[in-house]
């Protein structure tokens, strides 16, 4: 079953200047993105930094309102939405953030931190307390630490309360936005196996952001690769792994530095030579394929010319490249 | 041959908690024209090793303990001067956030030739840099280029006009590289220079050091909590937990057979990209105010006896060149 369907979503942000604030370019973010996510399912987008990845997130969750495209939760579009009725859908979807030292107010107690949604959303006929500690609990937490403050807990105790905090409304959607980037290797193992199986045991539907293939491997259902505001690839995550066809998602995986002999012979199969160069700026992409002046294929003529189409190559196997477009002509 | 040895260092940051006791009698060796790589997960001590060598310790830090021996000095004992002019011209430093490192308000080529100009300077007279740098800037400015193009920066004419913030993380990383070895060190400390970088371009940088390596046969010392970016710069890699060295072997040796419980749940915890499996390291981060007796390790380690409560294990080669500190393991 479908949860949730983005189609065509566009996020772009004003450039401004002059004393009069006078708009002199976009930023383009989020550039005409579509996908859909099933429930039950965890829906992983990759990307470097700058991407727009998380304000792909952002505007899902209804943090930003999206420039243009339609965001249809359960079959009903809720960008269109307005008031009372926005603020209802608000409650089925939450979000994780990156950073848990910024995303947890350091004046507010553990208690008033995780309950917070309790207030916003004016439920009422329950003991915060009481909330708080069986929240606490599913994430692995005591009751000791509801009257303590963000500051004298460690990273991944932090990222634990952040995660009580989206659950405590019974969404059916949490946007995880790089949540164990912060956080180090052996508390990265615990949080990912806890966001597992908070999943299996509340019936959730994860949008994971990150920019670490290998989290990916271990969470994800489906991948989407996304670069300069734009998917170049989506699939299946043993599709991805196994059959990557864009140039920048082969990139990716031949850059990761790995450990095992295994995975070096894995990585080394998608070893290719890049140009060099870096991601482009969001306020003045490169015509054309926006990886073309990175990319070691590039055909002169077409992919500085043409900007390619996200195109299903074999089944529910997106790719966005010329290279394979031709293919399909041929 | 040996290049830097530390032997039993020891320092301690007074708080006004009491005194946290981080580093324990660290030892530790650099051979000349080896890279080693200093692995542990924050607040291990690993930022700490290098700082010391460095001097660059806050003020509450003090050394209870310890030798820095380079080149057969002890660095610890030396005067400001002395130390100042020694590492002016053996030591070089490339910082984690390579924005931060950089004034914003000075191009690059003027913050470069300040670098070659001042190197081991301890103070100077205002007047006399002026003047030093009015002689020199025209001379120095093709030695610039120079460096920039050892690192493979694109344009470097461009790049040497241009303020910090017009370039990206990728190229200032290059630039501060560029500086490093522009000193012609013979030991260069690296601290995760590519933790604010993206894989791709990460790969570049680790690709560049490698080759200067190679190249100019520096030794380097390089600080990271990424396993597979150690695998990649490094000849010999160190593991440290808790303020403490627990095991050192070649790279390939550490990652293909770990024999110290810690490094094995080390490598376990990483997720990888051919198994979907995760095995995380029971227990949490050491209080170093209060830190357990015996090994540091005990309390998270599915091996612990009463022995590993009660006395601290000592660095042992079990075979050539893999040093490990456990009870429980003997090779």
């Amino acid at each position: 079953m479908e949860i949730l369907r983005v189609v065509n979503l566009k996020k772009y942000f004003p450039i401004l200047a002059g004393v009069f604030n006078r708009v002199v370019g976009w930023v383009r973010a989020v550039d005409n993105i579509s996908f859909s996510v099933d429930e039950r399912t965890t829906f992983a987008i990759a990307g470097e930094s700058g991407c727009g990845k998380t304000t792909l997130a952002k505007t899902i969750v209804g943090i930003y309102e999206p420039t243009g495209g339609s965001i249809y939760f359960r079959g009903i579009d809720i960008t269109r939405l307005k008031g009372k009725k926005a603020f209802e859908y608000r409650r089925r979807i939450s979000i994780v953030f990156q950073d848990p030292i910024s995303s947890l107010n350091p004046r507010k107690r553990i208690i008033d931190i995780v309950t917070a949604p309790l207030i916003i959303h004016k439920v009422k006929n329950v003991d915060k307390a009481e909330m708080a500690t069986k929240m606490l609990e599913l994430v692995g937490l005591d009751e000791t630490f509801l009257y303590r403050y963000p500051h004298e807990l460690s990273g991944g105790q932090r990222q634990r309360v952040a995660i009580a905090r989206a659950l405590i409304l019974n969404p059916e959607l949490v946007v995880l936005d790089e949540p164990t980037s912060a956080l180090d290797v052996s508390v990265q193992a615990k949080i990912l196996q806890l966001l597992k199986e908070l999943q299996e045991k509340f019936k959730l539907t994860y949008i994971l952001i990150t920019h670490d293939l290998s989290v990916i491997k271990y969470m994800a259902d489906k991948v989407a690769v996304m670069y300069a505001g734009k998917f170049v690839e989506l699939a299946s995550k043993d599709e991805l792994f196994n059959n990557p066809l864009h140039p920048y998602t082969k990139a990716l995986l031949a850059s990761i530095p790995v450990i095992t002999s295994e995975e070096k012979k894995y990585v080394s199969k998608f070893m290719t030579k890049l140009p060099g160069g870096e991601p482009p700026r969001l306020s003045n992409p490169p015509p054309g394929c926006r990886f073309h002046p990175r990319c070691p294929y590039a055909i002169n003529g077409i992919c500085n010319k043409v900007e390619p189409k996200l195109q299903e190559i074999s089944k529910n196997h997106f790719v966005a490249c010329h290279l394979y477009q031709k293919l399909i002509i041929d | 041959m040996t290049l830097l040895r530390i032997k039993d260092l020891c320092v301690h940051y007074i708080t006004v908690d009491g005194v946290a006791k981080v580093l324990n009698e660290v030892n530790l060796d650099v051979n000349e024209g080896e890279s080693i790589a200093l692995v542990g997960e924050s607040g291990c001590g690993k930022t700490t090793v290098l700082r010391t060598i460095l001097g660059i310790l806050p003020e509450n830090a003090r050394i209870v303990k310890g030798k820095i021996i380079f080149k057969g000095v002890n660095i610890l004992s030396l005067s400001r001067e002395e130390f100042y002019k020694l590492k002016g011209s053996e030591f070089a430093y490339i910082p984690q956030e390579p924005i931060t490192a950089l004034n914003l308000f000075y191009t690059i080529g003027d913050q470069f030739t300040d670098v070659l100009l001042l190197k081991g300077t301890t103070k100077i007279n205002l007047l006399k840099y002026l003047k030093l740098k009015r002689e020199l800037y025209p001379k120095l400015g093709p030695e610039v280029i120079k460096y920039l193009k050892i690192v493979k920066i694109p344009e470097p004419e461009r790049v040497v006009k241009s303020y910090p913030f017009q370039l990206s993380g990728g190229m200032l990383q290059r630039v501060l590289i560029a500086m490093a070895i522009a000193k012609k060190p013979s030991l260069l400390l690296a601290d995760e220079p590519t933790t604010a970088l993206d894989v791709i371009t990460q790969k570049e940088i680790l690709d560049l050091l490698k080759s200067l390596k190679r190249e100019l046969g520096i030794s380097m010392m390089y600080v990271t909590h990424n396993l597979g970016v150690a695998k990649e710069v490094s000849d010999r890699i160190v593991v440290m937990y808790g303020g403490e060295v627990i095991e050192i072997a070649s790279t390939e040796e550490l990652l293909e057979q770990p024999l110290h419980p810690y490094t094995k749940g080390l490598i376990g915890a990483i997720p990888k990209l051919t198994i979907t499996e995760l095995k995380p390291i029971e227990g949490g981060v050491i209080d170093y105010y209060n830190p357990p007796p015996g090994c540091r390790f005990h309390p998270r380690c599915p091996l612990a006896t009463e022995i590993c409560k009660l006395k601290r294990p000592s660095l042992i080669e079990v075979s050539k060149g893999h040093l490990i500190a456990c009870h429980r393991i003997k090779g």
